[in-house]
């Protein structure tokens, strides 16, 4: 098989088959990039500009141009995969180590004639341990119980053995929580005998490539055995990829790691474990299994301990998942009394009302502008992206990190529509003021402008931002009023089908990384949040990974979470006759003039 | 002016306060000013056909440019069902001087409707008898419609990848049970391409909800082999 160089003008290098699609190769060398349609060469969003060898530049699409040459890549918009504003940790999880993990050094085997099993057996069995002969088990503890004076270290799960090794490793004893995003992926290694936290990593999910959201993911993995096996590896390639890097940082080896916890949504779940996503992408939209999952990490090809348990979150409904169960988990919504929500935003959005013991959710499909997609200059929280504006009285703005700025970030964005109902810029159905009519000081008058998009705001002029300007268009205006229309809406409806009001309402908890950034005095000035929510919101951050913490060191946790995946009823926007309504309402822009 | 005149300016006034609505996506002005206009003795489908259908035009047109947005489109299609539910009872023997009968609904395992209910509402306005069969409609009992009701046209809609093979089974049913000449059949929805619509016999494909009207309009003038509205 012959092979060609493709080498980016990021300065990564990599050989990749004769015939491979560049999109491969751009997965190869550690750069990604995003593919919304699935690399169906549909949405234009993965246009690199490729030279061959003695051939003149060209525009092409990563996802469709096959690699038969040497090539050179100018590539703009690929992310490095390092740089992402780790998610903070949220609400921390009150409760007692007691993860089911347990290590156990036996000091001297005696020698009694029995074989060296049964002495093992019998020293197990004095501790409450109980052992059986499995196979790779056998296999791997034949070494450990043949050298008499070390002794062997028994790892047990639950009170069952998982693993014999050879003299005491008692002190290695590690776990991990995962929280599997469609987007993100995130890890926490904890060590198991204090509940400390060691080191965090995140990455981007590698089943981008078959598109950005969880629709195109069943349906790439409804099409065929391979493309459902090529999700399941990009899933498992993420997680060990994370694995390596916590591992790394805490220079620890991926054998000490026993124990994995994962939460992700029902989509990511099916695909992690293989699972036809069939039923997912037709109503009414059921998994195949709602309750937990217990597998060895060898069945899913982990990159940890051989014979490490991994417990797979519960699920609720196609589109709630076990990231929601664990944020139940970690914010406790499932034990508190009165009325209470937990709304989280992610690459979709989750709602659960906890009504004096009702427990109700809904998914609301509230698109990619609150992450930056399909908005002019939106993007992700990351280096180059203004996460907070204001523009009275003169403008000014914070961003992450340092350099020109590239974009706005989701909190941003808020803050931006926000400060336009303020100055008058925007009116109730979301229009752009019209220069000619605008009566406000002129500083703003004159940011009102037409560019190759039609009507704008000019947030940064190309002077003011190293010859790269930035604005706001009419048509990024229609895809925020989409996405705040369709959580605002679920949250309304969701209320209203537990028969309370919203004034009713308690405590309104705002999860998911977004909402760590996100200003909630304009959230509500937008109508992302209902107005009944003033005073009530609390920013838990990655509930869904502290729920996942929370369920690696405790028994009871795990137990809670299935209890709470079996609770929580489920509510079908769409199917919801008041649901288009409510919809349209939530879109409007109420506090502007 | 005479007072006939006055009257004719009145009238024009108010229809153009019914269109103006419209383009805003003001549904409460919307149902004022059609109520204002029925008592000022204006006749519904004169309403319809020089307030409504014209204004939707223009969105239609505007939506295509990208001057207006999925949030217009609705908001103006909320004050189009406002205006409606109040002409609706008044419609004048609307069976006789139908233009057409169409059979609509969104495939099997899909709940998607926003463009399917907009699509049966401007046809309904427009003087077409719309059956609408809902959301989640399996192939037989699309069928079974066009076995009952004999449309002229049968507009379905597919809104997930998942879901998109239905628009298939239906084709190959009617085929099977020697429905499929007597009806056109167009399609439509998110994943839904020309070249799917194509392939699977369809008689034609609208991209959005105001194509839809057109073809459905090409499909009752008679028009021959298969066509794309985009």
């Amino acid at each position: 098989m012959t092979t060609a160089r493709v080498a980016f003008s990021t300065g990564q290098e990599v050989n990749v088959s004769v015939g491979s699609k560049l999109s491969e190769a751009i997965g190869l060398s550690g750069l990604s990039m995003d593919f919304p349609c699935g690399g169906l060469g549909k949405c234009g969003q993965c246009k690199v500009v490729v030279e061959e060898k003695g051939k003149n530049a060209d525009e092409v699409l990563a996802c469709t141009y096959q690699v038969t040459t040497d090539v050179k890549v100018e590539i703009q918009n690929a992310l490095e995969a390092t740089e992402h504003s780790i998610l903070s940790a949220g609400v921390k999880v009150e409760s007692d180590v007691d993860s089911g993990l347990t290590k156990c050094y036996l000091q001297g085997l005696k020698h009694t004639g029995q074989p060296l099993w049964n002495e093992v057996k019998n020293q197990a069995e004095g501790i409450g341990l109980l052992l059986f002969p499995d196979l790779p088990l056998l296999q791997d503890s034949a070494d450990s119980l043949l050298d008499k004076k070390k002794g062997v270290t028994l790892v047990a799960f639950n009170q069952q053995v998982i693993q014999i090794e050879r003299g005491d490793t008692t002190d290695a004893c590690f776990g991990l929580a995962v929280d599997i995003g469609t987007t993100t992926v995130a890890g926490y290694l904890i060590n198991l005998h204090t509940g400390e936290e060691i080191a965090v990593a995140s990455d981007l999910n590698r089943q981008r490539v078959f598109g950005a959201d969880v629709i195109s993911r069943i349906s790439a993995g409804t099409q065929s055995k391979d493309n459902l096996k090529r999700l399941q590896a990009g899933a498992i390639e993420t997680v060990n990829h994370i694995i390596g890097s916590v591992t790394g940082k805490a220079d620890i080896s991926p054998n000490s790691i026993y124990f994995l916890t994962l939460a992700g949504n029902t989509t990511m779940h099916h695909l992690l474990l293989g699972l036809h996503p069939g039923t997912l992408g037709q109503v009414p939209f059921l998994p195949i299994i709602r309750r937990s999952v217990e597998v060895t990490a060898n069945d899913l090809k982990l990159a940890l301990n051989a014979r490490a348990r991994a417990w797979i979150f519960p699920v609720i409904a196609g589109f709630i998942g076990g990231d929601t169960v664990s944020a139940i988990l970690a914010c406790n919504l499932h034990r508190r009394s009165g009325i209470n929500l937990l709304i989280d935003i992610g690459t979709n959005g989750e709602l659960v009302i906890n009504a004096h013991g009702r427990m109700v959710a809904c998914s609301a499909a509230a698109g990619p502008a609150l992450e930056g997609g399909q908005v002019t200059f939106g993007m992700r929280a990351e280096r180059g992206a203004i996460s907070k504006v204001s523009l009275s009285p003169e403008v000014k703005f914070e961003m992450i990190g340092q350099g020109p700025v590239k974009g706005l970030c989701g909190s941003g964005l808020i803050d931006l529509l926000g400060e336009l109902i303020k100055a008058g810029l925007i009116s109730l159905r979301g229009k752009l003021a019209d220069s000619a009519s605008f009566t406000g000081p002129d500083y703003l008058k004159k940011r009102l402008c037409q560019t190759a998009q039609g009507k704008s705001f000019l947030i940064l002029s190309a002077e003011e931002n190293s010859g790269q300007e930035i604005y706001l268009t009419q048509s990024d205006v229609s895809q925020l009023q989409l996405a705040k229309g369709a959580l605002r809406a679920a949250a309304e409806l969701l209320v209203k089908t537990v028969g309370v009001s919203g004034e009713d309402v308690e405590g309104v908890f705002l999860a998911g990384a977004f909402g760590n950034f996100m200003d909630t005095g304009q959230a509500l000035n937008i109508g992302l949040l209902p107005e009944w929510a003033q005073g009530k919101v609390r920013i838990v951050g990655n509930a869904a990974g502290e729920g996942a913490k929370a369920a690696l060191l405790s028994r009871a946790m795990r137990k809670e979470a299935e209890g709470i995946s079996e609770k929580v009823e489920f509510l079908e926007l769409a199917a919801n006759p008041a649901f288009q309504n409510a919809f349209i309402e939530g879109m409007l822009f109420k506090q502007a003039f | 002016m005479s007072k006939e005149a006055g009257d004719q300016s009145w009238m024009k006034k108010i229809i153009q306060e019914i269109q103006d609505g419209l383009m805003d996506g003001d549904a409460q002005l919307v149902k004022a000013k059609t109520e204002a206009a029925l008592a000022m003795g204006i006749r519904a489908d004169e309403i319809i056909q020089s307030g409504l259908l014209p204004a939707m035009k223009i969105i239609g047109q505007n939506f295509r440019e990208g001057t207006l947005f999925i949030p217009d489109v609705l908001m103006s299609s909320r004050a189009m069902h406002a205006s409606l539910y109040v002409l609706r009872p008044l419609l004048t023997s609307p069976k006789l001087a139908a233009k057409g009968k169409v059979v609509t609904g969104t495939v099997a395992g899909d709940l998607h409707d926003i463009g399917k209910n907009m699509v049966a509402m401007m046809l309904e306005g427009a003087g077409f008898v719309v059956i609408d069969l809902g959301i989640d409609v399996p192939a037989t009992e699309f069928v079974k419609a066009v076995d009952t009701h004999r449309p002229d046209v049968l507009a379905m809609s597919a809104l997930l990848t998942t879901t998109m093979e239905e628009l298939q089974d239906v084709v190959v049913q009617l085929k099977e049970k020697g429905l499929r000449h007597g009806v056109k059949i167009l399609v439509g929805g998110g994943p839904v391409t020309p070249e799917f619509a194509m392939a699977i016999e369809a008689d034609a494909y609208a991209a959005d909800s105001f194509n839809a009207i057109e073809a459905v309009n090409r499909l009752i003038a008679g028009e021959i082999g298969f066509f794309a509205v985009s």
